[in-house]
């Protein structure tokens, strides 16, 4: 499970920043090491294939590394990242439906909680029936729920990386979960 | 009774403190609400559930890539930057050559600026002693003098054959067209006048 970022060490992307600006590839490294995970579970979250995860990743960090000029220091080094990251993701998600389709679905070790057995199994089942159903969203709504569950990142900071309002990420992350209680329901 | 937006707004944090509050106590006490919100926070769990871990040796090929793509960009640009001063250098040249090739032609044909002032005089001339030329005769006689001055320009810079060609046909129209309309004396008048020069 995603450890919530310390808050402390986002001040550092500021810095971080300015040396990916001078080319410092410790800083890459370094931006790569932090945020990896993060883009791991926000692109998977959209793309829903573990299998395509690195290459997008990748293709992610590439982005952000050769366009660093681009971003303006207007909002957190992060919003900007994710914003890369959701756009990219989206955007194989559209060329993949124009290719011939490819199993969603694959199978994942689940992390398991701490409560007693009978919970932790009713747990795991829910976690799996959300983990199947949520691919049955659309990209838009996979993306929303995703991104509010990485990291935590509130109403204010989800409605930055997408460049919405908050009243419209409120609405869409109650629709997107409506559809998925739904799915769950029809799953059960 | 709680709806669904408030609770989940109660899960990510952002209900106000108070609210959160009394309803926290409230599912303290009430079974099915606590029921509710657990099952919430385990659909919220499983959103992130499955995603891959990234491989340990990720940040270095990251990094690797990014040093060999960024060599082809630089090199790319740098040949952009190279094709675009080309590509300029071309434009302004192709403006010159087409400049020096329409306008030079153009400057032999069109009739010359200092010669104009002799034709005005000359038309001028066969007004006062044609008076009854209508505008039509005018632009007839006008044509036929500038013809003839573009003729006599032609043969001098050795205009090619064809060219000459075509300025004494439009001479002859215009003088065919003027004798249908001029009397046998204005016609006479005007030959005399035109060879006068």
């Amino acid at each position: 499970m995603l450890q919530a970022m310390p808050r402390t060490s986002q001040a550092n992307d500021a810095d971080l920043v300015q040396r990916l600006r001078q080319g410092d590839e410790s800083a890459m490294r370094e931006v790569v090491e932090r945020y990896q995970q993060r883009l791991f579970a926000l692109i998977y979250g959209i793309v829903r294939d573990r299998h395509e995860v690195e290459d997008v990743a990748q293709e992610v960090f590439l982005k952000v590394f050769t366009r660093i000029d681009r971003f303006n220091g207007q909002s957190r080094f992060y919003t900007w990242l994710y914003r890369v990251a959701a756009n990219a993701a989206k955007d194989h998600v559209k060329k993949r439906s124009r290719r011939p389709s490819v199993a969603l679905e694959d199978d994942a070790v689940l992390p398991e909680h701490g409560d007693g057995p009978r919970q932790q199994a009713s747990r795991r089942e829910l976690r799996e029936a959300v983990r199947r159903a949520i691919s049955d969203l659309s990209p838009r709504y996979r993306e929303i729920l995703t991104l509010r569950e990485l990291q935590g990142l509130t109403y204010n900071e989800v409605a930055t990386v997408l460049r919405i309002s908050i009243g419209t990420v409120e609405s869409r992350l109650h629709r997107a979960r409506a559809k998925l209680k739904t799915r769950l329901e029809r799953h059960a | 009774m709680h709806n669904d937006a408030t609770l989940w707004k109660l899960i990510d944090g952002e209900l106000p403190a108070d609210e959160a509050r009394a309803l926290k106590d409230a599912a303290a006490t009430d079974e099915a609400l606590r029921r509710r919100i657990d099952e919430m926070r385990a659909m919220k769990d499983g959103i992130l559930a499955g995603a891959p871990e990234p491989p340990p040796d990720f940040a270095n090929r990251t990094v690797a890539r990014v040093r060999a793509s960024t060599g082809r960009v630089v090199h790319l640009e740098t040949r952009l930057r190279r094709m675009t001063w080309m590509a300029a250098a071309a434009s302004i040249f192709a403006v010159v050559a087409i400049g020096i090739l329409t306008i030079g032609p153009l400057r032999a044909e069109s009739p010359d600026l200092t010669r104009v002032d002799p034709v005005k005089r000359r038309l001028g001339d066969f007004v006062r002693k044609f008076p009854g030329l209508t505008t039509t005769q005018q632009r007839q006689i006008r044509t036929i003098l500038v013809k003839l001055d573009q003729k006599k320009d032609g043969i001098r810079n050795q205009l090619d054959s064809s060219r000459l060609r075509q300025i004494q046909k439009a001479e002859d129209l215009a003088r065919t067209a003027l004798r249908e309309v001029l009397s046998d004396e204005q016609r006479a008048e005007f030959d005399r006048g035109l060879d006068r020069k």
